[in-house]
């Protein structure tokens, strides 16, 4: 969603050369996590400056995922037989390994649109739709910005406000909140699909500090109302001696999510380079806390050649209703989730980008990064076997991504 | 719907934000023909916005934050 | 069973090096390459420019920068109003606001050769007129009064404008 004005200035291209009306950006990515996610997305992004400063934008991605991913299940010394979330068949775990589930493999297109109006000459509305499928999941929203610019467009606010309405249907119905996976029949369901409605407001405020320096802060509001639970993920109930899973039951979570996150962005020219560095706090009432450090250096060499080294890290603290396991007898809490996504993860990606600037103006960026979650793998609190057992697997990726873009 | 406390404060962000837009930056930042190293693809907040897009879809996807500085996210069933 | 399958066998360490590589061999090429600039073409300083020599004319004056994407449209408009009402009297100011006035050479030949280039990478005249905006444009009577001043290049009003500018033009002929 673009909300630059374009009858004055703000974008630079290579000085000379005749400047487009319509800028294309298409790129694909490649995402694999050793032995376990394997995604591919493709994506067309296309700008386009009507008369009068109008501007509009669509964006299509298409994604294509496989492998199988963590079901939340605990491993065991025993060889251990899970029934596939549609009810027919079985996938089994060997001892001591994770569990893995592939039901989700999937594809997925999503296609947004919108358009900026110029009110005056400093401001700008822009409204957007969305839209995305997959088998089991569907999701259309809308969005609105407003955006002005104060101080000789030193200083810039924009507001903006989305809705969306998303439809889960996932293969064998919505289980019910903590029914026992059962041998190779469905456990008790939910009627019909499951549906969420997410709410996001954000304030954003953009500040130019000196010729050299552009700072910006930003604060997202985000409700979300519905089924939220992930109809595939199990959290297991263990021996409170062995360890050892006697039941997997399917997991749950609250049905209201409020969630707040406050960013701010350095831009900062050094020499003929340029550093950005990001810092996002995270916080909901599920009980996660996270923070972002996103520090990436441009290295420009020349007018048509970019090499920018790239590293982030991410603190996540665990929700409130995450266990990594549940244990005969004791309470069954409200809610409870054993998805590792939910719990306490230190991740790091560091990467390098290239960017080279053909003699017709055209851009190659090329982009290879490497991702490695980590996590709790010997909880306080591994019961008998489980304290052997790795039970948060690092994760590690490996993201590779070719774009081009024309009309720069 | 929104908590009446949440609604309140995220107002009360909104005017100070506003205010300080207003009135306290005005003293900071550079003359309209001053902005040629700002103006540059590498000086702008979001450089690429396909990157921008596809890291914000892989990390909403394996972590359990959202919210970046393009704001709203999607809704994807992403595992 | 869950896949095993992966699109990129064990390929962390391979990718890092290709790009490695790949930008070994692009650095190099950039490294032989050298960054040059062509000789600007003639143009008046801004502390040496005076309205007052095209006195009896109209003038188009115009901020503008290579930086600048809206500029970069307008240089044509420039220099077809240039050819177009420069025999009944009007003259193109086009003063450039790069620090390095070098990099905007290739846009000053767009210009062509009867334009009046000035150059003020000090922001000498920018400054004086307490510009809002690049481009900015002002436009003045043969007596030397301004009479009109535009914010931005939209080259959907550049038909509109340029019909005001033959207007002044003709009206003011003797």
């Amino acid at each position: 969603m673009k909300a630059a004005l374009a009858s004055a200035c703000g974008l630079l291209g290579i000085a000379g050369q005749p400047a487009e009306a319509t800028e294309v950006r298409t790129a694909i990515l490649g995402y694999s996590e050793q032995d376990r996610v394997q995604a591919f997305e493709a994506v067309i992004d296309a700008t386009h400056e009507f008369g009068g400063g109008k501007i509009g934008n669509l964006h299509v991605v298409y994604d294509a995922l496989s492998g199988a991913s963590p079901s939340g299940a605990v491993p065991s010394q025993a060889l251990q037989s899970f029934t596939r979330p549609s009810g027919n068949g079985v996938y089994t775990t060997a001892p001591g390994e994770t569990p893995l589930d592939d039901t989700f493999r999937d594809t997925r297109m999503a296609v947004s649109g919108s358009l900026t109006l110029p009110l005056d000459r400093v401001t700008g509305l822009t409204a957007g739709l969305y839209g995305s499928g997959e088998h089991d999941y569907s999701s259309l929203g809308a969005n609105l910005a407003l955006t002005r610019d104060f101080n000789r467009r030193n200083t810039t606010v924009s507001l903006r406000a989305g809705y969306f309405d998303d439809t889960i249907n996932p293969e064998g119905g919505r289980p019910a909140p903590f029914g026992v996976m059962l041998d190779q029949a469905l456990s008790p369901r939910l009627d019909g699909d499951g549906s969420k409605q997410t709410l996001d407001l954000s304030l954003g405020l953009t500040q130019v500090i000196d010729r050299r320096t552009l700072v910006g802060l930003n604060y997202v509001f985000s409700e979300v109302d519905g089924y939220q639970t992930d109809p595939y993920k199990l959290v297991s109930v263990v021996d409170p001696v062995s360890g050892e899973p006697l039941d997997h039951l399917y997991e749950s979570r609250p049905d209201a999510r409020v969630k707040h996150a406050l960013l701010a962005k350095l831009v900062r020219q050094v020499g003929a380079h340029n550093l950005h560095l990001s810092y996002r706090y995270f916080t909901d009432d599920w009980g996660v806390r996270s923070q972002t450090v996103d520090l990436r250096f441009r290295w420009n060499a020349g007018p048509a050649l970019y090499v920018q080294p790239r590293l982030r890290y991410y603190h996540q603290g665990e929700a409130d209703f995450y266990r990594r396991f549940l244990v005969e007898g004791a309470a069954m809490p409200d809610h409870a989730s054993a998805d590792y996504r939910l719990g306490a993860m230190d991740d790091y990606t560091p990467g390098l980008e290239v960017g080279i600037t053909r003699d017709n103006g055209h851009l190659i960026t090329l982009r290879a990064e490497y991702y490695l979650q980590t996590g709790e793998s010997h909880p306080a609190g591994a019961i008998g076997q489980l304290a052997d057992q790795d039970l948060f697997p690092t994760v590690k990726a490996v993201i590779v991504q070719v774009g081009y873009a024309v009309g720069l | 719907m929104m908590k009446t406390g949440t609604m309140r404060a995220f107002l009360i962000l909104c005017l100070i934000l506003v205010a300080l837009a207003g009135a306290g930056c005005s003293s900071l930042g550079v003359q309209p023909w001053e902005r040629d190293l700002l103006s540059a693809p590498g000086m702008q907040l979001q450089p690429d916005p396909v990157v921008t897009a596809l890291d914000d879809h892989i990390y909403f996807s394996k972590e359990a934050s959202t919210g970046g500085l393009g704001g709203a996210g999607g809704g994807c069933g992403c595992n | 069973m869950p896949g095993s399958r992966t699109l990129f066998p064990r390929a962390g360490l391979s990718a890092v090096l290709a790009v490695a590589v790949l930008i070994a061999a692009v650095l190099a090429a950039a490294a032989v390459a050298a960054e040059t600039f062509p000789a600007p073409p003639a143009s008046i300083p801004a502390e040496r420019f005076d309205l007052g020599a095209y006195s009896g004319k109209v003038v188009l004056m115009d901020f503008w920068a290579s930086w600048c994407k809206p500029c970069r449209k307008s240089m044509p408009w420039l220099r077809t109003m240039q050819e177009t009402f420069g025999g009944q009297g009007l003259v193109v100011v086009a003063v450039n606001l790069d620090k390095d006035p070098g990099k905007a050479t290739a846009m000053m030949q767009e210009l062509g050769t009867d334009v009046v280039i000035v150059t003020d990478p000090g922001g000498i005249l920018a400054e004086a007129y307490k510009l809002e905006a690049i481009p900015s444009t002002f436009i003045y009577d043969r007596q030397g009064k301004l009479v009109s001043s535009h914010k931005g290049f939209d080259p959907d009003e550049a038909e509109t404008r340029a019909t005001e500018l033959g207007t002044l033009v003709a009206g003011e002929g003797k």
